[in-house]
């Protein structure tokens, strides 16, 4: 069983109210493909976002069946990606750490809209990461 | 009155209904007031994301890009999982 990780461009779209993306998520939802939001990139991503959009992506996450938030559960899983932030090293960047850590537990691909907003961390990682970019819609 | 039955918690968690328990107040309307919390949140989470869908299915363009994108990405996994087998 395979799926696809949802990194935070696509989040972000979301949570500001792409009509594009949360019909694109409820297509995936609707041909059983598997969908995995990281936790700690959502709540990054969740960060700047007012309560009631909020509830909306919670909404989502709750309701269809074949997306899941991945959390962290015991020590392994915190110190693997402890691992992933220290190869991002100077990046500091802890939502696409966890996306990374993510793809690479599961071994699916992260799914993003913007791919040039992985490329500082594709330079740091000391393995491949697989992007799916997808087309730009034409309107919102 | 409808009738009873136990529920054993352990002492913390009983602990920790009494905590958040008014004073005078049973352990059974502790226990219903959490309930209709919870549900309630729950129902005000999915109503926003019903809301959400039912903008975005009013959206021509929206569904014609989701439905492409899907579509898109299911054959890129059907194509990935037979090239490792």
């Amino acid at each position: 069983m395979t799926g696809y990780v949802l990194d935070d461009t696509l989040i972000d779209a979301f949570g500001h109210g792409s009509d594009n993306v949360a019909r694109m998520i409820a297509s995936m939802d609707a041909r059983q493909i598997r969908m995995s939001v990281p936790a700690i990139t959502l709540a990054v991503a969740q960060a700047v976002l007012s309560d009631e959009q909020c509830d909306e992506i919670d909404g989502v996450v709750d309701r269809l069946e074949h997306l899941q938030l991945a959390g962290l559960s015991g020590t392994e899983q915190v110190t693997e990606l402890s691992r992933v932030i220290g190869a991002l090293d100077d990046l500091k960047d802890i939502a696409a750490a966890h996306t990374v850590y993510v793809a690479a537990t599961f071994d699916w691909p992260v799914i993003t809209l913007d791919r040039s907003r992985w490329d500082l961390v594709r330079a740091r990682l000391p393995w491949s990461l697989e992007l799916v970019e997808l087309s730009a819609p034409e309107t919102e | 009155m409808p009738a009873s039955t136990t529920v054993k918690v352990s002492r913390e968690t009983r602990d920790r209904l009494a905590a958040i328990a008014e004073r005078g107040e049973t352990m059974e309307a502790t226990i219903v007031k959490l309930l209709d919390s919870y549900q309630s949140v729950r129902a005000r989470k999915r109503q926003a994301w019903e809301a959400r869908l039912t903008r975005a299915n009013d959206n021509p363009g929206a569904v014609e890009w989701g439905e492409k994108q899907a579509d898109h990405l299911a054959k890129l996994l059907d194509e990935r999982q037979a090239s490792r087998r």
